[in-house]
């Protein structure tokens, strides 16, 4: 309780921890609507590269002094256009070409940062996040991209849903379906950026992923998918916000895990599928018969 | 004139190597088409080429006598059950209304006329009251029989549909073929792929044996024969009921 009154009269005083909760609320957002399409399309593995890949743009941008945003995208969009080259053109499957690019995109940005050797980026900080860094300019690009985000998601509903669910349909009824994937790879380098403060490039998969699979565990609808997820990060977010500022610890890493411990709740006690649930209803149905 | 789709030396190739090989037909309207073929045959290149989803290398493809372009949204996909991932979060009406997507401008949303037509196509396949069933709850027949209700929310003319006997029990097998007859003589046209070569003589009226080439393609009784198939399935295996008595035929 003291601790709450203690985070409260924090948030009031300090513009930085105010920053910070809605950098982690906006970032829990995007993160959660777009997670949920990764999984459906079995792309988590992809959404691993895209945000690691988005190192060397970042580090490149500095080096010229352009926007963030525009070297990400561009390395992020580059490496999804490789895997996909490398797993069409060779014997190489999906995930290898994942992992030969994530991890050679990924090398050329600590060489980067190594070689420019400036006190003014910090390689912890683009790797973990830095929360307390988070200015008013990057509040508002953070507030771009998810509006963007839920924008795009609101207009290309339908090429989404079938596109995932029924590819040979989607083409069929002349759905650009390679579009549709671009795009999200497009959006994946945004939202990575986004959540560059806050979560940090590493750990931004596990904001992507984890609430989208453990609202996936409780509900059979994607528009009710879609809300739980987002506001899964939105807890996240600002419980971890506040055991950072608390216990003072990493603010990623508080948020990816308060996001784990809620899935893990999901796992085991979820109505339909929670694996407690599930042995209970196998041990009375054994009862029955 | 009067047919649904007909193809002149038609020839598709992956990967430098040719799928198919200068066919040739024309389908008539309104009949069941059953494409049988070996492994590699290219019956799915074929249904995909026809749908207007592969580069066509040579050749021309018209349904009802215009480029595909043009009628799009008159040709319906089952798919096989094996391609859908039944965990998806999706019910049953959603997944029929996507039938009806191909009616929608690119920024609508399903309307009530669209959910009116969903619930009326599930009717027609007996599925109506599972339509707020989450689709992996359901048997893999009743499954097929969504995918078919998704068809006719289409209101599409011509139907392909892969597979959609693999992994049933054969009363579900039973309703569907009945459930495609009938929307047969709503006056449809219905292709199937088609794997294995028993009960072809009673589900089609029309077939087709592929092996990159087209080894036959006409009524049953001057298609199903023992030489053709044999030469389709180059001497792999499969038996076939002969004519008089149980004399069966064929290759393996």
């Amino acid at each position: 309780m003291e601790n709450i009154q203690f985070f409260i009269s924090g948030v009031a005083n300090y513009p930085f921890l105010q920053n910070a909760l809605m950098a982690g609320i906006l970032v829990g957002i995007v993160c959660g609507i777009v997670g949920c399409f990764i999984i459906l399309r079995g792309m988590a593995l992809m959404g691993d590269a895209i945000s690691h890949a988005v190192l060397p743009g970042v580090v490149i941008a500095y080096m010229v002094g352009i926007s963030f945003f525009i070297g990400a995208v561009i390395t992020g969009v580059l490496t999804a256009l490789g895997i996909g080259y490398i797993s069409q053109n060779s014997k190489i499957k999906d995930d290898s070409a994942i992992g030969i690019l994530l991890s050679g995109m990924f090398a050329i940005g600590v060489i980067l940062i190594t070689a420019i050797g400036s006190m003014e980026v910090d390689i912890w900080h683009i790797l973990f996040g830095n929360v307390l860094a988070v200015s008013i300019g990057d509040l508002w690009m953070t507030f771009g991209i998810t509006i963007a985000v839920i924008a795009f998601v609101f207009l290309f509903y339908k090429q989404l849903i079938v596109s995932t669910f029924d590819p040979t349909m989607a083409k069929a009824i002349g759905v650009p379906t390679k579009l549709i994937h671009y795009m999200l790879m497009f959006v994946l380098s945004l939202v990575t950026v986004a959540s560059l403060n806050t979560v940090g490039i590493i750990l931004v998969v596990a904001m992507l992923i984890t609430p989208g699979s453990t609202a996936y565990l409780l509900t059979d609808r994607l528009p009710v998918m879609l809300v739980l997820s987002a506001t899964f990060g939105v807890i996240s977010a600002v419980t971890g916000v506040f055991y950072s500022y608390i216990y003072d610890v990493a603010t990623g890493a508080s948020m990816v895990i308060v996001a784990t411990i809620m899935f893990m709740f999901a796992f085991f006690f979820s109505p339909k599928q929670g694996l407690v649930v599930r042995w209970f209803r196998d041990r009375s149905a054994q009862h029955a018969s | 004139m009067n047919s649904s789709v007909d193809i002149n030396h038609l020839s598709v190739a992956y990967h430098g190597e040719w799928a198919l090989k200068d066919i040739s037909f024309q389908a008539p309207k309104q009949e069941i088409i059953g494409i049988i073929g070996p492994n590699g045959a290219g019956k799915s290149t074929l249904m995909k080429a026809i749908m207007g989803m592969v580069t066509v290398n040579q050749g021309t493809i018209r349904v009802f006598d215009q480029p595909i372009n043009e009628v799009r949204s008159d040709i319906a996909y089952v798919p096989q059950r094996n391609m859908i991932d039944f965990d998806f979060p999706i019910l049953v009406e959603d997944v029929v209304i996507m039938g009806r997507y191909p009616h929608m401008k690119w920024w609508q949303r399903p309307g009530k006329q669209d959910r009116e037509k969903a619930i009326e196509s599930l009717r027609q396949v007996g599925m109506e009251s599972y339509r707020k069933r989450q689709i992996g709850e359901l048997s893999g027949g009743q499954q097929q029989r969504v995918f078919i209700a998704r068809a006719l929310a289409q209101e599409a003319d011509l139907l392909f549909l892969d597979e959609p006997f693999s992994g049933i029990d054969l009363t579900s097998e039973q309703i569907i073929i009945d459930l495609l007859r009938q929307i047969r003589d709503q006056g449809k046209t219905l292709f199937i792929v088609h794997h294995d070569l028993s009960k072809v003589e009673e589900y089609f009226d029309r077939l087709m044996l592929l092996n990159q080439r087209l080894v036959g393609f006409g009524q049953l009784q001057d298609v199903f024969l023992p030489q053709l198939i044999s030469e389709a399935y180059e001497g792999q295996v499969a038996t076939i009921k002969g004519n008089n008595s149980d004399d069966m035929v064929v290759v393996k």
